[in-house]
Protein backbone atom coordinates (compact mmCIF):
# COMPACT_ATOMS: atom_id res chain seq x y z
CA UNK A 1 0.00 0.00 0.00
CA UNK A 2 2.64 2.56 0.96
CA UNK A 3 4.81 1.78 -1.88
CA UNK A 4 1.80 2.66 -4.17
CA UNK A 5 1.35 5.87 -2.97
CA UNK A 6 4.87 6.42 -3.23
CA UNK A 7 6.17 5.67 -6.27
CA UNK A 8 3.08 7.75 -8.18
CA UNK A 9 4.06 10.29 -5.69
CA UNK A 10 7.74 10.50 -6.89
CA UNK A 11 7.20 10.28 -10.17
CA UNK A 12 4.64 12.79 -10.23
CA UNK A 13 6.99 15.11 -8.45
CA UNK A 14 9.68 14.58 -10.50
CA UNK A 15 7.49 15.51 -13.64
CA UNK A 16 6.75 18.39 -12.03
CA UNK A 17 10.18 19.54 -11.39
CA UNK A 18 11.38 18.58 -14.44
CA UNK A 19 8.48 20.55 -16.69
CA UNK A 20 8.72 23.56 -14.53
CA UNK A 21 10.82 26.66 -16.03
CA UNK A 22 12.98 27.76 -12.93
CA UNK A 23 13.83 31.06 -12.03
CA UNK A 24 17.23 31.95 -13.70
CA UNK A 25 19.62 34.15 -13.30
CA UNK A 26 20.48 36.46 -16.73
CA UNK A 27 24.20 38.11 -17.48
CA UNK A 28 24.29 40.36 -19.87
CA UNK A 29 26.50 39.08 -22.27
CA UNK A 30 29.97 41.29 -23.46
CA UNK A 31 32.34 39.68 -24.41
CA UNK A 32 33.06 38.77 -28.62
CA UNK A 33 33.54 35.47 -29.58
CA UNK A 34 33.51 36.51 -33.20
CA UNK A 35 37.35 38.21 -33.30
CA UNK A 36 35.60 41.93 -33.11
CA UNK A 37 37.23 44.60 -31.16
CA UNK A 38 35.41 46.25 -29.12
CA UNK A 39 35.08 49.91 -29.18
CA UNK A 40 33.75 52.60 -27.06
CA UNK A 41 33.23 55.52 -28.95
CA UNK A 42 34.51 58.90 -26.22
CA UNK A 43 32.93 61.83 -27.31
CA UNK A 44 34.22 65.00 -25.19
CA UNK A 45 34.11 67.67 -27.57
CA UNK A 46 33.34 70.20 -25.49
CA UNK A 47 31.25 73.32 -27.64
CA UNK A 48 29.37 76.15 -26.00
CA UNK A 49 25.73 74.82 -27.87
CA UNK A 50 26.68 70.92 -28.02
CA UNK A 51 25.64 69.64 -30.82
CA UNK A 52 23.23 67.08 -31.55
CA UNK A 53 25.36 64.41 -33.38
CA UNK A 54 24.82 60.80 -34.56
CA UNK A 55 27.72 58.73 -34.69
CA UNK A 56 29.06 56.66 -37.70
CA UNK A 57 31.41 53.14 -37.62
CA UNK A 58 32.16 52.33 -41.40
CA UNK A 59 29.92 54.32 -42.57
CA UNK A 60 27.31 52.68 -41.01
CA UNK A 61 25.11 55.05 -37.95
CA UNK A 62 25.57 53.54 -34.54
CA UNK A 63 23.56 56.05 -32.30
CA UNK A 64 20.90 58.33 -32.59
CA UNK A 65 21.70 62.06 -31.88
CA UNK A 66 24.13 62.07 -28.87
CA UNK A 67 25.36 65.44 -26.74
CA UNK A 68 28.69 65.32 -25.63
CA UNK A 69 29.81 64.37 -23.15
CA UNK A 70 28.94 60.71 -23.58
CA UNK A 71 31.07 57.79 -24.19
CA UNK A 72 28.79 55.35 -26.19
CA UNK A 73 27.61 52.92 -26.09
CA UNK A 74 27.55 52.44 -21.95
CA UNK A 75 27.55 56.19 -20.87
CA UNK A 76 29.11 56.42 -17.40
CA UNK A 77 29.24 59.00 -14.60
CA UNK A 78 29.46 63.02 -14.89
CA UNK A 79 28.53 62.58 -18.58
CA UNK A 80 25.34 62.03 -20.99
CA UNK A 81 23.99 58.64 -21.42
CA UNK A 82 23.55 55.20 -19.12
CA UNK A 83 26.27 54.04 -17.04
CA UNK A 84 27.35 50.69 -17.99
CA UNK A 85 30.42 48.85 -19.56
CA UNK A 86 28.75 48.23 -23.08
CA UNK A 87 31.00 48.29 -26.08
CA UNK A 88 30.54 47.97 -29.85
CA UNK A 89 31.70 45.03 -31.95
CA UNK A 90 33.90 46.36 -34.81
CA UNK A 91 35.22 44.61 -37.48
CA UNK A 92 39.13 44.09 -36.99
CA UNK A 93 41.36 46.56 -39.18
CA UNK A 94 41.12 50.25 -39.95
CA UNK A 95 37.57 52.09 -38.85
CA UNK A 96 36.23 55.00 -40.01
CA UNK A 97 34.80 56.80 -37.38
CA UNK A 98 32.44 60.01 -38.03
CA UNK A 99 30.37 62.07 -36.87
CA UNK A 100 27.37 64.17 -38.48
CA UNK A 101 25.03 66.69 -37.34
CA UNK A 102 21.61 67.47 -37.81
CA UNK A 103 21.56 71.39 -38.46
CA UNK A 104 18.45 72.76 -37.48
CA UNK A 105 18.93 76.28 -38.67
CA UNK A 106 20.32 75.73 -42.10
CA UNK A 107 19.38 74.18 -45.26
CA UNK A 108 21.73 71.42 -44.88
CA UNK A 109 20.09 68.57 -43.50
CA UNK A 110 23.50 67.18 -42.05
CA UNK A 111 27.11 68.32 -41.26
CA UNK A 112 30.33 66.13 -40.82
CA UNK A 113 31.61 67.46 -38.08
CA UNK A 114 34.67 65.00 -37.58
CA UNK A 115 36.34 61.80 -39.39
CA UNK A 116 38.72 59.83 -38.38
CA UNK A 117 40.72 56.64 -39.64
CA UNK A 118 41.78 54.32 -36.85
CA UNK A 119 42.96 50.67 -36.67
CA UNK A 120 41.48 48.38 -34.20
CA UNK A 121 43.13 45.18 -33.21
CA UNK A 122 40.65 41.67 -32.68
CA UNK A 123 39.52 40.74 -29.33
CA UNK A 124 41.15 43.76 -27.57
CA UNK A 125 38.80 46.58 -25.85
CA UNK A 126 39.28 50.06 -26.86
CA UNK A 127 37.93 53.55 -26.57
CA UNK A 128 38.37 56.21 -29.26
CA UNK A 129 38.34 59.78 -27.60
CA UNK A 130 36.91 62.60 -29.90
CA UNK A 131 37.71 65.77 -28.10
CA UNK A 132 38.56 69.68 -29.13
CA UNK A 133 36.16 71.35 -31.29
CA UNK A 134 35.44 72.92 -35.07
CA UNK A 135 38.84 72.16 -37.13
CA UNK A 136 40.54 71.49 -34.06
CA UNK A 137 38.86 68.21 -33.45
CA UNK A 138 41.33 64.95 -32.41
CA UNK A 139 40.73 61.21 -31.88
CA UNK A 140 42.81 59.08 -30.15
CA UNK A 141 42.31 55.27 -29.01
CA UNK A 142 43.40 54.00 -25.93
CA UNK A 143 43.22 50.27 -24.60
CA UNK A 144 40.99 49.37 -22.17
CA UNK A 145 41.87 46.24 -19.62
CA UNK A 146 39.91 43.29 -19.29
CA UNK A 147 41.30 42.18 -16.23
CA UNK A 148 39.28 42.98 -13.30
CA UNK A 149 40.52 44.06 -9.49
CA UNK A 150 40.90 41.76 -6.93
CA UNK A 151 37.69 41.59 -4.51
CA UNK A 152 37.75 45.36 -2.77
CA UNK A 153 39.52 47.03 -5.16
CA UNK A 154 38.38 48.98 -8.28
CA UNK A 155 40.75 49.48 -11.50
CA UNK A 156 41.71 52.80 -13.26
CA UNK A 157 43.31 54.73 -15.33
CA UNK A 158 43.28 58.17 -16.03
CA UNK A 159 42.87 60.08 -19.22
CA UNK A 160 43.53 63.65 -20.20
CA UNK A 161 41.42 65.18 -23.03
CA UNK A 162 41.65 68.80 -22.46
CA UNK A 163 43.02 70.32 -24.97
CA UNK A 164 44.48 73.55 -23.18
CA UNK A 165 46.53 71.68 -20.90
CA UNK A 166 49.78 70.02 -21.41
CA UNK A 167 49.66 67.29 -18.87
CA UNK A 168 48.06 67.27 -15.27
CA UNK A 169 47.96 65.54 -12.01
CA UNK A 170 45.08 63.55 -10.34
CA UNK A 171 44.27 63.88 -7.01
CA UNK A 172 42.21 62.04 -4.70
CA UNK A 173 40.68 63.16 -0.70
CA UNK A 174 37.90 65.00 1.01
CA UNK A 175 39.42 68.41 0.14
CA UNK A 176 41.79 70.02 -2.01
CA UNK A 177 44.02 70.96 0.17
CA UNK A 178 44.85 67.26 1.99
CA UNK A 179 43.68 65.05 -1.58
CA UNK A 180 46.88 62.80 -2.36
CA UNK A 181 48.47 62.52 -5.47
CA UNK A 182 47.13 59.70 -7.40
CA UNK A 183 48.97 59.92 -11.12
CA UNK A 184 51.39 62.46 -11.78
CA UNK A 185 52.04 64.47 -15.07
CA UNK A 186 49.21 62.77 -17.45
CA UNK A 187 50.01 64.71 -20.81
CA UNK A 188 47.08 65.51 -23.45
CA UNK A 189 45.76 62.85 -25.10
CA UNK A 190 47.21 60.00 -23.30
CA UNK A 191 46.42 57.81 -20.12
CA UNK A 192 48.38 56.80 -16.76
CA UNK A 193 49.32 53.19 -16.28
CA UNK A 194 46.64 51.36 -14.53
CA UNK A 195 46.03 51.61 -11.07
CA UNK A 196 43.83 50.11 -7.99
CA UNK A 197 42.19 52.18 -5.69
CA UNK A 198 41.07 50.18 -2.70
CA UNK A 199 37.43 50.44 -1.41
CA UNK A 200 35.09 52.22 -0.26
CA UNK A 201 35.86 54.85 -2.99
CA UNK A 202 33.44 57.40 -1.74
CA UNK A 203 35.69 60.44 -1.98
CA UNK A 204 36.51 63.55 -4.17
CA UNK A 205 38.70 64.17 -7.12
CA UNK A 206 40.87 66.39 -8.32
CA UNK A 207 43.12 68.03 -11.00
CA UNK A 208 45.55 70.29 -11.29
CA UNK A 209 48.17 71.14 -13.86
CA UNK A 210 51.25 69.18 -13.33
CA UNK A 211 53.41 69.86 -11.35
CA UNK A 212 51.04 72.71 -9.87
CA UNK A 213 51.36 72.85 -5.69
CA UNK A 214 48.79 71.73 -3.83
CA UNK A 215 48.30 75.30 -2.68
CA UNK A 216 46.75 75.84 -5.65
CA UNK A 217 43.12 75.48 -6.75
CA UNK A 218 42.45 72.64 -8.86
CA UNK A 219 41.56 72.93 -12.50
CA UNK A 220 38.44 70.89 -11.56
CA UNK A 221 36.79 68.83 -8.57
CA UNK A 222 34.16 65.62 -8.99
CA UNK A 223 32.75 63.82 -6.47
CA UNK A 224 32.21 60.02 -7.37
CA UNK A 225 31.09 56.59 -4.87
CA UNK A 226 32.15 53.69 -6.97
CA UNK A 227 32.32 50.29 -6.98
CA UNK A 228 33.88 46.74 -5.82
CA UNK A 229 35.96 45.14 -8.42
CA UNK A 230 34.82 47.55 -11.56
CA UNK A 231 37.05 48.62 -14.53
CA UNK A 232 37.06 52.84 -14.94
CA UNK A 233 38.36 55.48 -16.95
CA UNK A 234 38.59 58.64 -15.53
CA UNK A 235 39.38 61.43 -17.47
CA UNK A 236 39.18 65.26 -17.10
CA UNK A 237 37.42 67.07 -20.17
CA UNK A 238 36.47 70.50 -21.03
CA UNK A 239 38.62 73.91 -21.35
CA UNK A 240 41.01 74.72 -18.45
CA UNK A 241 39.74 78.14 -17.38
CA UNK A 242 36.46 78.51 -19.13
CA UNK A 243 33.59 79.04 -16.90
CA UNK A 244 30.87 78.10 -19.37
CA UNK A 245 28.86 75.13 -18.10
CA UNK A 246 29.63 73.27 -21.41
CA UNK A 247 32.84 73.79 -21.57
CA UNK A 248 34.18 74.22 -18.35
CA UNK A 249 36.75 71.51 -17.23
CA UNK A 250 35.06 68.77 -15.61
CA UNK A 251 36.11 65.60 -14.54
CA UNK A 252 34.34 62.16 -15.91
CA UNK A 253 34.29 58.55 -15.15
CA UNK A 254 33.48 55.46 -17.98
CA UNK A 255 32.57 52.50 -17.03
CA UNK A 256 34.54 49.70 -19.31
CA UNK A 257 33.40 46.88 -16.90
CA UNK B 1 -9.96 2.41 9.78
CA UNK B 2 -7.22 3.89 10.91
CA UNK B 3 -4.95 3.00 8.15
CA UNK B 4 -7.85 4.08 5.90
CA UNK B 5 -7.33 7.93 7.53
CA UNK B 6 -3.61 7.41 7.27
CA UNK B 7 -3.83 6.31 3.77
CA UNK B 8 -5.97 9.30 2.92
CA UNK B 9 -3.83 11.86 5.02
CA UNK B 10 -1.06 10.91 3.38
CA UNK B 11 -2.59 11.60 -0.21
CA UNK B 12 -3.45 14.53 0.82
CA UNK B 13 0.10 15.87 2.06
CA UNK B 14 1.64 14.47 -1.23
CA UNK B 15 -1.09 16.41 -3.48
CA UNK B 16 -0.34 19.58 -1.40
CA UNK B 17 3.29 19.02 -2.04
CA UNK B 18 2.54 18.98 -5.24
CA UNK B 19 0.75 22.15 -5.49
CA UNK B 20 3.34 24.16 -3.72
CA UNK B 21 5.74 22.77 -6.03
CA UNK B 22 3.90 23.88 -9.30
CA UNK B 23 2.79 27.34 -7.15
CA UNK B 24 6.89 28.30 -6.88
CA UNK B 25 7.52 27.27 -10.31
CA UNK B 26 8.26 30.68 -12.62
CA UNK B 27 5.17 30.58 -14.93
CA UNK B 28 4.66 31.41 -18.79
CA UNK B 29 2.63 34.63 -19.41
CA UNK B 30 -0.48 33.95 -21.45
CA UNK B 31 0.87 36.63 -23.76
CA UNK B 32 1.44 35.93 -27.07
CA UNK B 33 5.17 37.80 -27.69
CA UNK B 34 5.73 39.43 -31.15
CA UNK B 35 8.40 37.22 -32.49
CA UNK B 36 9.22 39.33 -35.75
CA UNK B 37 11.64 42.34 -35.86
CA UNK B 38 10.65 45.91 -37.14
CA UNK B 39 12.65 45.00 -39.90
CA UNK B 40 10.46 41.52 -40.57
CA UNK B 41 7.64 43.78 -40.04
CA UNK B 42 8.32 46.51 -42.89
CA UNK B 43 9.28 44.15 -45.49
CA UNK B 44 6.19 42.24 -45.09
CA UNK B 45 4.11 44.98 -45.59
CA UNK B 46 4.01 46.00 -48.77
CA UNK B 47 2.26 49.72 -47.72
CA UNK B 48 5.56 50.78 -45.95
CA UNK B 49 8.16 48.93 -48.80
CA UNK B 50 9.55 52.45 -49.58
CA UNK B 51 10.03 52.97 -46.48
CA UNK B 52 11.22 49.66 -45.71
CA UNK B 53 13.78 50.18 -48.72
CA UNK B 54 15.11 53.65 -47.41
CA UNK B 55 16.16 52.18 -44.00
CA UNK B 56 17.91 49.32 -45.84
CA UNK B 57 19.80 52.45 -47.91
CA UNK B 58 20.50 54.27 -44.84
CA UNK B 59 22.07 51.23 -43.62
CA UNK B 60 19.31 51.38 -40.22
CA UNK B 61 18.98 48.12 -40.00
CA UNK B 62 21.31 47.85 -37.21
CA UNK B 63 18.48 49.33 -35.57
CA UNK B 64 15.24 47.75 -37.04
CA UNK B 65 17.06 44.69 -36.35
CA UNK B 66 18.84 45.32 -32.99
CA UNK B 67 17.18 45.08 -29.17
CA UNK B 68 15.55 48.22 -29.17
CA UNK B 69 13.13 49.07 -27.99
CA UNK B 70 12.06 51.80 -30.70
CA UNK B 71 9.05 53.10 -32.13
CA UNK B 72 8.55 54.16 -35.73
CA UNK B 73 6.17 56.17 -37.20
CA UNK B 74 6.31 54.78 -40.82
CA UNK B 75 5.26 56.88 -43.58
CA UNK B 76 3.07 54.28 -46.32
CA UNK B 77 4.58 54.26 -49.94
CA UNK B 78 1.49 57.30 -50.52
CA UNK B 79 2.71 59.12 -48.25
CA UNK B 80 6.07 59.44 -48.92
CA UNK B 81 5.18 60.12 -52.93
CA UNK B 82 3.44 62.63 -51.79
CA UNK B 83 6.69 64.42 -50.27
CA UNK B 84 8.23 63.58 -53.60
CA UNK B 85 10.01 60.43 -52.21
CA UNK B 86 9.88 57.70 -54.82
CA UNK B 87 11.95 54.90 -56.12
CA UNK B 88 13.51 57.16 -58.51
CA UNK B 89 14.32 60.12 -56.09
CA UNK B 90 15.44 58.09 -52.99
CA UNK B 91 18.32 56.44 -55.11
CA UNK B 92 19.55 60.20 -55.23
CA UNK B 93 19.73 60.84 -51.56
CA UNK B 94 22.70 60.08 -50.06
CA UNK B 95 22.79 57.63 -47.02
CA UNK B 96 23.17 60.18 -44.40
CA UNK B 97 21.31 63.14 -45.17
CA UNK B 98 18.59 59.77 -45.29
CA UNK B 99 20.09 59.08 -41.59
CA UNK B 100 18.66 62.22 -40.23
CA UNK B 101 15.32 62.15 -42.49
CA UNK B 102 14.33 58.78 -41.19
CA UNK B 103 15.33 58.94 -37.88
CA UNK B 104 12.93 61.86 -37.51
CA UNK B 105 10.70 59.02 -37.38
CA UNK B 106 12.18 56.88 -35.01
CA UNK B 107 11.73 57.72 -31.80
CA UNK B 108 14.46 55.82 -28.98
CA UNK B 109 11.48 53.66 -27.09
CA UNK B 110 8.09 52.16 -27.07
CA UNK B 111 5.17 54.01 -27.15
CA UNK B 112 2.27 52.22 -27.93
CA UNK B 113 -1.02 54.57 -29.50
CA UNK B 114 -2.11 55.01 -25.54
CA UNK B 115 0.86 56.43 -24.83
CA UNK B 116 1.23 59.19 -27.52
CA UNK B 117 0.28 62.44 -25.30
CA UNK B 118 -3.25 64.25 -26.04
CA UNK B 119 -1.38 67.46 -26.70
CA UNK B 120 -2.39 69.57 -28.74
CA UNK B 121 1.10 69.52 -30.05
CA UNK B 122 2.81 67.97 -27.29
CA UNK B 123 6.36 67.36 -28.37
CA UNK B 124 8.20 64.34 -28.98
CA UNK B 125 11.72 63.76 -29.66
CA UNK B 126 12.94 61.87 -32.43
CA UNK B 127 15.92 59.97 -33.02
CA UNK B 128 17.01 62.86 -34.80
CA UNK B 129 17.30 65.30 -32.27
CA UNK B 130 14.10 67.11 -33.70
CA UNK B 131 10.30 67.50 -31.79
CA UNK B 132 7.88 66.18 -33.52
CA UNK B 133 4.43 67.17 -31.60
CA UNK B 134 1.56 64.24 -30.94
CA UNK B 135 -2.36 65.78 -30.80
CA UNK B 136 -5.21 63.61 -30.12
CA UNK B 137 -8.96 64.03 -31.48
CA UNK B 138 -10.70 62.08 -28.70
CA UNK B 139 -14.13 62.18 -30.17
CA UNK B 140 -13.04 60.68 -33.34
CA UNK B 141 -10.11 58.76 -31.89
CA UNK B 142 -8.19 60.01 -34.56
CA UNK B 143 -3.97 61.01 -33.39
CA UNK B 144 -1.82 63.03 -35.31
CA UNK B 145 1.84 63.29 -35.80
CA UNK B 146 2.40 67.04 -36.64
CA UNK B 147 0.37 67.25 -39.71
CA UNK B 148 0.34 63.39 -40.06
CA UNK B 149 -2.42 61.01 -39.42
CA UNK B 150 -1.94 57.81 -37.86
CA UNK B 151 -3.30 55.60 -40.00
CA UNK B 152 -2.57 51.98 -38.12
CA UNK B 153 -1.33 51.51 -34.74
CA UNK B 154 0.35 49.03 -32.56
CA UNK B 155 2.07 46.67 -35.14
CA UNK B 156 4.23 44.96 -32.26
CA UNK B 157 7.88 44.02 -32.94
CA UNK B 158 9.93 42.25 -30.76
CA UNK B 159 12.52 45.32 -30.69
CA UNK B 160 9.36 47.91 -30.30
CA UNK B 161 6.06 48.85 -32.31
CA UNK B 162 4.95 51.08 -35.53
CA UNK B 163 2.28 53.10 -36.21
CA UNK B 164 2.05 54.03 -39.86
CA UNK B 165 1.04 57.23 -40.96
CA UNK B 166 0.39 59.06 -43.70
CA UNK B 167 2.63 61.98 -44.03
CA UNK B 168 6.07 62.01 -44.28
CA UNK B 169 7.79 64.05 -41.21
CA UNK B 170 9.78 66.72 -42.58
CA UNK B 171 12.74 67.74 -40.81
CA UNK B 172 12.58 71.09 -39.02
CA UNK B 173 15.96 72.35 -40.59
CA UNK B 174 15.05 75.51 -42.55
CA UNK B 175 14.34 79.12 -40.54
CA UNK B 176 10.83 80.67 -41.86
CA UNK B 177 12.42 83.73 -43.26
CA UNK B 178 14.67 81.57 -45.32
CA UNK B 179 11.12 79.50 -46.99
CA UNK B 180 9.80 82.76 -47.77
CA UNK B 181 13.11 84.06 -49.26
CA UNK B 182 14.26 81.24 -51.09
CA UNK B 183 10.45 80.87 -53.07
CA UNK B 184 9.91 83.60 -56.06
CA UNK B 185 6.28 83.15 -54.99
CA UNK B 186 6.69 85.17 -51.53
CA UNK B 187 8.79 87.37 -53.06
CA UNK B 188 6.77 90.62 -52.71
CA UNK B 189 5.85 89.36 -48.91
CA UNK B 190 9.45 88.99 -48.26
CA UNK B 191 9.82 92.72 -50.07
CA UNK B 192 7.56 94.03 -47.76
CA UNK B 193 9.12 92.47 -44.64
CA UNK B 194 11.93 93.99 -45.31
CA UNK B 195 10.48 97.11 -46.20
CA UNK B 196 8.50 97.30 -42.94
CA UNK B 197 11.77 96.60 -41.15
CA UNK B 198 10.26 93.42 -39.60
CA UNK B 199 12.86 90.70 -40.39
CA UNK B 200 13.24 89.64 -36.57
CA UNK B 201 9.54 88.99 -36.31
CA UNK B 202 9.70 86.91 -39.13
CA UNK B 203 12.97 84.84 -37.43
CA UNK B 204 11.60 83.98 -34.04
CA UNK B 205 13.64 81.58 -32.48
CA UNK B 206 14.73 78.06 -33.58
CA UNK B 207 11.84 76.35 -32.04
CA UNK B 208 9.32 78.56 -31.52
CA UNK B 209 6.01 77.81 -31.33
CA UNK B 210 4.78 80.25 -33.97
CA UNK B 211 2.42 80.03 -37.23
CA UNK B 212 2.96 82.24 -40.34
CA UNK B 213 0.34 82.35 -43.15
CA UNK B 214 2.45 83.49 -46.58
CA UNK B 215 0.66 85.35 -48.58
CA UNK B 216 1.21 84.86 -52.42
CA UNK B 217 2.45 87.09 -54.70
CA UNK B 218 -1.00 86.92 -56.33
CA UNK B 219 -2.19 88.01 -53.37
CA UNK B 220 -0.23 90.93 -52.94
CA UNK B 221 -0.63 92.24 -55.96
CA UNK B 222 -4.49 91.84 -55.65
CA UNK B 223 -3.93 94.06 -52.51
CA UNK B 224 -1.89 96.81 -54.18
CA UNK B 225 1.57 95.61 -53.66
CA UNK B 226 2.10 95.00 -57.08
CA UNK B 227 5.35 95.56 -57.85
CA UNK B 228 9.43 95.61 -55.34
CA UNK B 229 8.86 99.23 -56.76
CA UNK B 230 5.43 100.04 -55.48
CA UNK B 231 6.90 98.36 -52.14
CA UNK B 232 9.54 100.42 -51.89
CA UNK B 233 8.08 103.65 -52.56
CA UNK B 234 5.36 103.25 -49.93
CA UNK B 235 5.21 106.39 -47.82
CA UNK B 236 5.61 106.43 -43.92
CA UNK B 237 1.90 106.07 -43.11
CA UNK B 238 1.57 103.05 -45.74
CA UNK B 239 4.81 101.35 -44.31
CA UNK B 240 2.38 101.59 -41.09
CA UNK B 241 -0.45 99.64 -42.62
CA UNK B 242 1.74 97.36 -44.20
CA UNK B 243 3.22 96.21 -41.22
CA UNK B 244 0.49 96.00 -39.13
CA UNK B 245 -1.02 94.28 -41.89
CA UNK B 246 2.25 91.61 -41.89
CA UNK B 247 1.76 91.15 -38.05
CA UNK B 248 -2.18 90.28 -38.74
CA UNK B 249 -0.20 86.94 -40.55
CA UNK B 250 1.77 85.82 -37.06
CA UNK B 251 -0.58 83.87 -34.48
CA UNK B 252 2.09 82.80 -31.47
CA UNK B 253 1.40 79.31 -31.04
CA UNK B 254 1.84 76.15 -33.45
CA UNK B 255 -0.99 75.38 -35.17
CA UNK B 256 -0.76 72.61 -37.43
CA UNK B 257 -4.00 72.45 -39.85
CA UNK B 258 -5.65 69.44 -38.48
CA UNK B 259 -5.62 71.25 -35.17
CA UNK B 260 -6.66 74.46 -35.89
CA UNK B 261 -9.07 75.50 -33.44
CA UNK B 262 -12.34 77.25 -34.86
CA UNK B 263 -13.41 80.70 -34.13
CA UNK B 264 -11.42 83.88 -33.37
CA UNK B 265 -7.46 83.61 -32.66
CA UNK B 266 -5.08 86.58 -31.76
CA UNK B 267 -2.81 87.56 -33.85
CA UNK B 268 0.47 89.26 -33.17
CA UNK B 269 -1.16 92.73 -34.70
CA UNK B 270 -3.53 91.99 -31.51
CA UNK B 271 -6.44 91.61 -33.57
CA UNK B 272 -7.80 88.25 -34.13
CA UNK B 273 -8.37 86.51 -37.01
CA UNK B 274 -11.84 84.37 -37.41
CA UNK B 275 -10.57 80.69 -37.98
CA UNK B 276 -13.26 77.68 -39.65
CA UNK B 277 -11.67 74.01 -39.61
CA UNK B 278 -12.76 71.50 -42.14
CA UNK B 279 -11.33 71.18 -45.37
CA UNK B 280 -10.05 73.26 -46.54
CA UNK B 281 -9.12 75.80 -42.87
CA UNK B 282 -10.43 79.13 -43.96
CA UNK B 283 -9.34 82.09 -42.03
CA UNK B 284 -10.96 85.69 -42.47
CA UNK B 285 -9.56 88.93 -41.24
CA UNK B 286 -11.53 91.71 -39.70
CA UNK B 287 -11.43 93.83 -42.96
CA UNK B 288 -12.00 90.62 -44.89
CA UNK B 289 -15.43 90.37 -46.99
CA UNK B 290 -14.91 86.68 -47.60
CA UNK B 291 -12.19 83.96 -45.92
CA UNK B 292 -9.20 82.66 -47.39
CA UNK B 293 -8.30 79.34 -47.83
CA UNK B 294 -5.43 77.47 -46.97
CA UNK B 295 -3.79 76.55 -49.80
CA UNK B 296 -0.43 74.97 -49.00
CA UNK B 297 -0.67 73.70 -45.23
CA UNK B 298 1.70 72.35 -42.97
CA UNK B 299 5.18 73.69 -43.69
CA UNK B 300 7.67 72.99 -41.29
CA UNK B 301 10.44 75.65 -40.81
CA UNK B 302 13.04 75.67 -37.88
CA UNK B 303 10.79 78.13 -35.96
CA UNK B 304 7.58 77.92 -37.02
CA UNK B 305 4.94 76.17 -38.78
CA UNK B 306 3.88 78.11 -42.59
CA UNK B 307 0.35 77.75 -44.23
CA UNK B 308 -0.25 79.62 -47.71
CA UNK B 309 -3.49 81.42 -47.45
CA UNK B 310 -5.25 82.11 -50.85
CA UNK B 311 -5.36 85.78 -49.84
CA UNK B 312 -4.01 88.57 -47.39
CA UNK B 313 -5.78 88.98 -44.25
CA UNK B 314 -6.94 92.73 -43.67
CA UNK B 315 -7.20 93.63 -40.10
Amino acid sequence: MKFNIILPSTLLLLSALVGCEKNTYQVTERTSNDGSAQVKLGFFSAYTVNPNTILYVNDVPVSNTLAAPISFPGGGLNMNGLSNGDYLFVKPGTAKIQGFRPVPATGNIMTKLFEFNQAFAANINYTFYITDTAANTTGFALEDTKVKPDSGFARFKFVNTMPNVTAVDLYKGANAATATLIQGNVNYKAASPSFDLPLPISDSFYIRPAGAATTTQPIARRFFALSNQRIYTMLSRGYNGSTLATLAPNISVIVNQ
Amino acid sequence: MNTKIKSVFQRVAVLLLTVILFAQCNKKDDVVLATDTIDTKLAADPELSLFKKAVTQAKLESFTKGPGPFTILAPTNAALAAAGITDATLATVDSITLTAMLFNHFQNLKRTSFEFPVGPNAPMASMAGFSNFSSKNLTTNTTYINAAKVLETDINCSNGIIHKIDKFLALPNIPARTIIKSNPNYSLMDSAISKAGITTTFAPATGSATTIFLISNASMIAAGYTSLATIGALTPAQVTTLTNTLRYHIIQSRNFSIAFKAGSTKTLQGSNVIITTGTPVTVKGISNTTASTITTPDIIASNAVLHEISGILLP
